[in-house]
């Protein structure tokens, strides 16, 4: 293996952890933003 | 065919429950601001899942996909420096901050605040005109992807378009930005776990070193080394770095992300972490395609290499999930796409040729219109449009047509003092001329006089748009100065 291609593989491993660890906790903590967005337009849909 | 039982169920499942979902958030929507950017209601996760749902669709990985098959490791570059452009975009707040501090559904409504009411209709036709072009070809690499996935073969390409976007229209006419921003969340979660799985399989299949060993057999020192390779260098470097700080700030679909989000701080940490998360977007795809390189090796259709090596080494029942991701990515971009281009047709070209706007309500008809409609163009339009050089490129050079004079516009007017209506009119015309004769001349390119040809090569055209727009900004105003003085406008 050339040391340009160590190089790009590497970055590329960082990446990707990088991509899925941000997926794993927005998958977590989106959940809650979903549930007060849902609620907050419920609330102001009942007070009109 | 590669697709069981299972993997039907699981597509078929996953389909019925986006538009069930799509259609139920119908109910969320109570007025344009409902309907356009979800009440400004985002916080920080759910803006990140749905910007990168939105800008990650299936086209994207075979865009990318086909560089990693051509042009091997050396287009990882790509990644980097949109990682870097957003991050910069997210960590400074550049125009977005000001944008989502101004309450502006789109971007063109920013021009009339500065300039004039006619310099956002010619901001909004070429910006519509820009984004629908982009979009033009997203459903025929979404068929292609599918199709050889899936192991139908190119004939079933016109049946799985059609079936795309007439579930993505509906949802999105119905629900707009509410039913887009609950159906990206699912979208996202579905998609991230598909890329997973794809590439695990991928890893299970093709070992790393078969993967360097062919990316340096067949392109040598340009598979790894992107300012060798002849399809990179150094233009083409510099116009994705600015271009990508332009898309940053200044894509529609994207920066309706931040005009959604519940105050500016929050758009600029949704930027700065989508931000951190485009490298790996660009890279995943392009190591798939690297890896079918390795797989197949050299001769196959470059964008149809990456999905058959997915069809192929993928199992039966996680094949179903990876579809069901890509499927996930496509709706949600198109979903997003398709509301932006209708909002800014609606707002920015429709009402802004009439002296006043239209009541709220006749705004959102009008868009949900219009939405049906590019559905409808977009179909005709994907399917028998021949598209230059790779898709990575003509995708980027449709949106310079626009983001290139937008950004000379919005950072000159939020920036810069002088910025007039002149400057304005110039910089969103000649913006637009290069990566509009780009698309004409390439055509024709070999009965281009000489003086002529460096108009058919993308990477010129693209930067030359960057160019031509800050100067007709720069020369436009400064010349005008007297007969045109600038608005005095604060964002604060």
């Amino acid at each position: 293996m050339t040391s340009g291609a160590l190089f790009w593989l590497l970055l590329f491993g960082i990446a990707a952890l990088v991509f899925f660890g941000i997926a794993v906790v927005v998958t977590i903590r989106g959940v809650g933003d979903l549930r007060d967005l849902l609620k907050s337009s419920v609330r102001r849909i009942k007070d009109r | 065919m590669n697709f069981g039982t299972i993997d039907w169920i699981l597509t078929v499942a996953y389909l019925l429950a986006s538009v069930a979902l799509g259609i139920w958030a119908k109910r969320y929507v109570e007025n344009l601001a409902g309907y356009m950017v979800a009440g400004r209601k985002v916080k920080v996760s759910l803006g990140i899942a749905t910007f990168v749902a939105t800008e990650l669709g299936t086209v994207t990985f075979v865009y990318y996909g086909e560089l990693g098959y051509v042009a091997g490791f050396s287009g990882f570059i790509i990644g980097i420096l949109a990682m870097i452009a957003y991050v910069v975009v997210g960590r400074t707040g550049f125009i977005i901050e000001n944008l989502r501090r101004l309450r502006v559904m789109t971007i063109p409504e920013y021009y009339e605040l500065r300039y004039s009411r006619k310099v956002r209709l010619l901001g909004g036709i070429i910006l519509f005109l820009g984004g629908v072009l982009n979009m033009g070809i997203f459903l025929k690499f979404d068929g292609i992807f599918l199709s050889e996935v899936m192991g139908f073969g190119p004939g079933a390409l016109a049946i799985i378009m059609t079936v795309m976007i007439l579930i993505v229209v509906s949802y999105t006419i119905l629900g707009g930005m509410f039913s887009i921003v609950i159906t990206d969340f699912m979208q996202f979660v579905v998609l991230a776990f598909g890329m997973l799985v794809a590439t695990v399989a991928v890893l299970w299949r093709v070992d790393l070193t078969s993967i360097s060993t062919a990316v340096s057999n067949t392109l040598g020192a340009s598979g790894v080394d992107p300012f060798v390779n002849p399809r990179f260098g150094w233009t083409f470097v510099l116009w994705i770095l600015v271009c990508s700080v332009a898309a940053g700030a200044l894509w529609q679909p994207g920066t309706s992300k931040a005009l959604a989000s519940e105050s500016p701080e929050v758009a600029k940490k949704v930027f700065f972490w989508t931000g951190l998360t485009f490298a790996g977007r660009a890279m995943i795809p392009m190591f798939w395609g690297a890896a079918a390189l390795a797989f197949f090796g050299p001769g196959l259709t470059s964008a149809a290499a990456m999905p058959k090596l997915l069809g192929t080494v993928v199992p039966p029942g996680f094949l179903g999930l990876l579809v069901a991701g890509m499927l996930a990515a496509s709706m949600s971009t198109y979903s997003a796409y398709l509301l932006a281009w209708s909002s800014v047709l609606a707002r920015d070209v429709i009402a802004c040729a009439r002296p006043n706007d239209f009541p709220e309500s006749t705004t959102v008809s009008i868009t949900r219109v219009v939405a049906g409609v590019i559905g409808a163009f977009l179909l005709v339009f994907g399917l028998w449009y021949q598209i230059p050089d790779t898709a990575f490129q003509y995708l980027y050079v449709t949106g310079a047509m626009y983001t290139s004079g937008a950004l000379g516009c919005v950072a000159a007017g939020m920036y810069w003092r002088k910025a007039n209506n002149v400057g304005a009119y110039a910089s969103l015309i000649m913006g637009a001329v290069a990566p509009a004769g780009f698309l004409v001349l390439e055509k024709s390119r070999d009965a281009l006089p000489a003086w002529l040809t460096f108009m058919a090569d993308v990477n010129i055209a693209g930067i030359l748009s960057f160019v031509l727009a800050a100067l007709g900004m720069i020369v436009g105003s400064l010349a005008s100065q007297r007969t045109s003085p600038p608005k005095h406008f604060t964002t604060a």
